[in-house]
């Protein structure tokens, strides 16, 4: 090793910083503003992390949500046959017209106001007519009544999402 | 590397004990323990420090840059495998923030040559003055060749591994290191005799 070697290690020696260095690259770390933003990943990820509070929250609102519909569904479809079927297998169904003996109409009813049609045949029209009506203005309730019913699970719905999500907030 | 020379079980015993506690500092840092972090800072900011210092001859540049090469690290340091694998980063990092600056800046002393004072007294072992006038000679070198004399005599890399750090070719880090050796010689056997270097 020459003495050129030596001599340069000599003046390249290492030296140290400023004895607060360390301290002050701390206190940079910490003044920071915050710039590693958890990204969504990390977030979702952080949500799918115990405790595990927020799962029962999430769990209770879930079937809570599924039962209430799973309940309304089912009067719905309970409701739409008889208001979806035919006129004429209506007619042959229901125990009014059934004991007026009286034959179904045929599907394409003329309108109740034509003239020159014979007086029996008018007669069974207006009280089909009226049947209907009423049938209709009951299924017009029934679906208010179905549509009260559904905005109250609605309802029930968001304040139970609503207390899941403080829930889950207060846990954070 | 400078690595200090130890013989014997104990020697080697203690070896791995620094060695398990650098990994432990690393792994406690890469969990957001800020103190072991705190740890590693001061582990490192001689070295980081004094090639940012050598590099830019600038105190206050080279305290500015060492802390963002710290910062830096502290957003990277999940990523950082082994202590050998840290120091390797850090000095990486460190040369080429250096270089970055320099060419930015245009920092580096426009020293000629021709215009590094002449000593009036010969040389004598840790002479400061011919310490000054070879830091003043190193400083005229281009900026690659430059890091390769610092990462040679102030870390005492071998060429393989200085290549690694700065990304070139052995062949070149040794080619940079004959060439400013040469240079050095030249200027030094003008200043203080053929003899002394």
């Amino acid at each position: 090793m020459s003495r050129l070697d030596d001599e340069l290690r000599a003046a390249f020696r290492r030296v140290e910083p400023s004895s607060d260095f360390a301290e002050r690259v701390i206190g940079r770390i910490n003044n920071r503003p915050s710039a590693t933003k958890p990204s969504l990943w990390q977030r979702l990820k952080s949500f799918l992390e115990p405790p595990v509070a927020r799962w029962v929250a999430v769990g209770v609102a879930t079937s809570l949500l599924v039962a209430i519909f799973a309940a309304q569904y089912t009067q719905l479809q309970e409701a739409t046959p008889e208001h979806q079927a035919a006129p004429g297998i209506a007619e042959r169904q229901s125990p009014e017209i059934r004991t007026d003996k009286i034959a179904p109409l045929p599907e394409k009813q003329p309108p109740p106001t034509i003239k020159h049609k014979p007086v029996k045949h008018r007669v069974a029209s207006n009280r089909n007519l009226l049947a209907q009506q009423r049938k209709e203005r009951r299924h017009k309730i029934e679906a208010e009544q179905a549509k009260e019913q559904v905005m109250l699970a609605l309802q029930i719905a968001s304040t139970t999402l609503n207390e899941a999500n403080k829930m889950v907030r207060g846990d954070d | 590397m400078r690595t200090n020379l130890v013989v014997g079980w104990e020697g080697t015993a203690e070896l791995e004990k620094a060695t398990d506690r650098a990994e432990e500092t690393l792994a406690r840092s890469a969990g957001g323990d800020t103190l072991a972090f705190a740890e590693i800072v001061r582990d490192h900011q001689a070295m980081v420090f004094s090639l940012a210092y050598h590099f830019l001859r600038d105190r206050s540049l080279a305290e500015e840059l060492a802390q963002e090469v710290f910062l830096h690290l502290h957003q990277n340091i999940a990523s950082i495998q082994t202590p050998a694998h840290l120091t390797f980063w850090l000095r990486k990092v460190t040369c080429h923030r250096s270089i970055d600056q320099t060419r930015r800046q245009k920092v580096r002393p426009q020293v000629s040559l021709d215009d590094v004072a002449e000593p009036v007294a010969a040389a004598s072992r840790e002479d400061p003055m011919l310490a000054r006038t070879l830091k003043r000679v190193v400083d005229t070198l281009p900026e690659k060749p430059r890091m390769v004399v610092l990462l040679r005599y102030q870390e005492d890399l071998e060429p393989a591994e200085i290549a690694e750090v700065l990304d070139m070719p052995v062949n070149t880090v040794k080619s940079h290191l004959r060439r400013s050796l040469a240079i050095l010689r030249e200027k030094l056997s003008r200043c203080f005799g053929e003899a002394q270097v």
